[in-house]
């Protein structure tokens, strides 16, 4: 059965052309991203880096004294006792910093 | 000082005590080293304690082990392998060692109440900082 052929579409009116958006100008000097000052000052890092350290050492004794070579037990418990703090000083500060950006976060504006 | 000083503080203690007990025990285990005569007897190691401050941390430390100076005994015993012979001279004698066994005693409670009380104070001072840890905590 022969198909009759579909008629073309008629031609669509040329579309305005598309305004350019106009182009962003360069930001100015007072929008540049500044060096913020960071959330976390950099004592933070430097305690974090004390915490792991800490747990090294905790780890380091714990082996030595697995292969008896700790002569004073009483420096793996130390040790461990410290790692211990350390951890849950970290946690107890980012539960904190973290309440106090949620408190931020429920602002109403 | 520190963070956590004060457990490095009763650690240093608690060393101090470990080597006093260590110590002890070796003159315990010599109470019956019998010597010749003619040599020196075995001495009670008697360990000297001293305090340190380094301005980053305190506590105390083992300055030395000195040997008892108390005056030793001879004492007769003929039938013993290592008595002098019949022409020396002192024939028939040992010598026992410098080790009075009461002595010993006395200083092993000392020593174990002096270890057990620096790890009493590590342990208060783990409850303070965990304390410190949980102000605020809802």
């Amino acid at each position: 059965m022969a198909v009759s052929a579909i008629a073309p579409v008629s031609g669509l009116g040329s579309l305005g052309a598309i305004s350019p958006i106009n182009s962003i100008g360069p930001l100015s000097p007072s929008a540049k991203a500044s060096p913020v000052n960071s959330v976390l000052p950099s004592s933070f890092s430097n305690a974090l880096r004390g915490v792991q350290d800490s747990i090294d050492t905790a780890s380091k004794l714990s082996q030595q004294l697995a292969t008896g070579e700790l002569t004073d037990i009483h420096e793996f418990s130390v040790a461990s006792s410290k790692a211990q703090l350390g951890v849950q000083l970290t946690v107890a500060m980012r539960n904190q910093l973290l309440s106090a950006f949620q408190e931020v976060m429920r602002t109403q504006l | 000082m520190g963070m956590f000083s004060a457990l490095d503080t009763s650690a240093s203690g608690t060393k101090v005590s470990r080597i006093w007990l260590d110590a002890i025990s070796d003159n315990v285990a010599n109470v019956n080293t019998v010597r010749p005569f003619d040599e020196e007897p075995f001495r009670a190691r008697l360990v000297v304690a001293q305090s340190y401050d380094n301005g980053d941390s305190r506590g105390a430390a083992v300055s030395g082990i000195v040997a008892d100076d108390t005056p030793y005994e001879l004492v007769f015993e003929p039938d013993n392998p290592l008595a002098g012979d019949a022409n020396s001279a002192n024939p028939g004698y040992i010598k026992r060692p410098v080790v009075d066994l009461s002595v010993e005693m006395t200083n092993l409670l000392i020593a174990q109440r002096s270890y057990q009380a620096n790890l009493s104070v590590m342990d208060r001072m783990r409850d303070a900082y965990k304390a410190a840890l949980s102000i605020g905590v809802k």
